[in-house]
């Protein structure tokens, strides 16, 4: 891991297009900027990292049909 | 075109019935063709096959069976993903995760699949500032979820954001 020193205020670019600049230091918490193409996706980690498990989850086969829950659905509508 | 799945068979899907996210959900990257399938009596229940992994299939519905109010922005530039400049067209799906238990059942609010039919693409979005988490039980707020499909459940804002973590 390439491991880089910033002050408040300054940058790093990554390639061409992707650029990060330390916006706000507040105790823990840093505040960054990130400017790059919208072909990259940029998630906080911990976010994109629940949805992907979700998904994981949610593609296992389930134990309860389809039609089951569709039927319990209808019936509390 | 003739798949094999592991839910339904072998399934004939026309091609203009493939959907592709180019990225596949998030968690599938290998993933990137599917097809909405309709199981008997099952509305507003559907299924999201994969035609890339047979076994892989998703539970979706619109987040509005789940919350009637369920609505989040997007820029002009997250409406690339999708090749569209507008919201009217797209077509807004949130991912269930079913449970042996029915009170257990949850859906995604937190990272709806936004289709634009007309290009037949795909995108999972994954919203931060809108509130909704990746589990909100389906039935807690059944009695108010209606279908209403006048509304649209994205707002596009004209403004592009710049993306601060």
């Amino acid at each position: 891991m390439l491991i880089l020193t910033r002050k408040l205020g300054e940058s790093i670019t990554i390639g061409d297009d992707i650029k990060i600049r330390v916006l706000e230091i507040k105790g823990k918490q840093v505040r960054l900027g990130i400017d790059a193409p919208r072909k990259y996706s940029i998630h906080r980690e911990e976010i994109y990292q629940r949805i992907q498990e979700e998904n994981k989850l949610a593609a296992q086969q389930s134990p309860l049909s389809l039609k089951s829950l569709t039927d319990i659905w209808k019936k509390k509508k | 075109m003739k798949f094999e799945t592991t839910r339904f068979g072998q399934i004939e899907v026309e091609s203009e019935d493939i959907i592709i996210f180019p990225d596949g959900p998030l968690g599938f990257p290998d993933c990137t063709r599917f097809t909405l399938v309709d199981e008997e009596r099952s509305y507003p229940f559907r299924m999201l096959q994969s035609l890339d992994n047979q076994a892989l299939a998703f539970v979706v519905v619109d987040p509005l069976v789940a919350r009637a109010d369920y609505h989040f922005n997007v820029t002009k530039e997250d409406l690339k993903f999708v090749k569209s400049d507008k919201t009217d067209d797209l077509l807004v799906y949130v991912i269930v995760t079913m449970s042996s238990n029915i009170e257990e059942v949850t859906v995604n609010l937190q990272g709806p699949l936004v289709i634009n039919p007309k290009q037949k693409l795909g995108h999972q979005y994954v919203l931060i500032n809108e509130g909704y988490t990746t589990r909100e039980k389906l039935l807690d707020k059944l009695d108010q979820g209606q279908i209403d499909s006048s509304k649209n459940s994205i707002e596009a804002t004209k403004s592009e954001q710049k993306k601060a973590i």
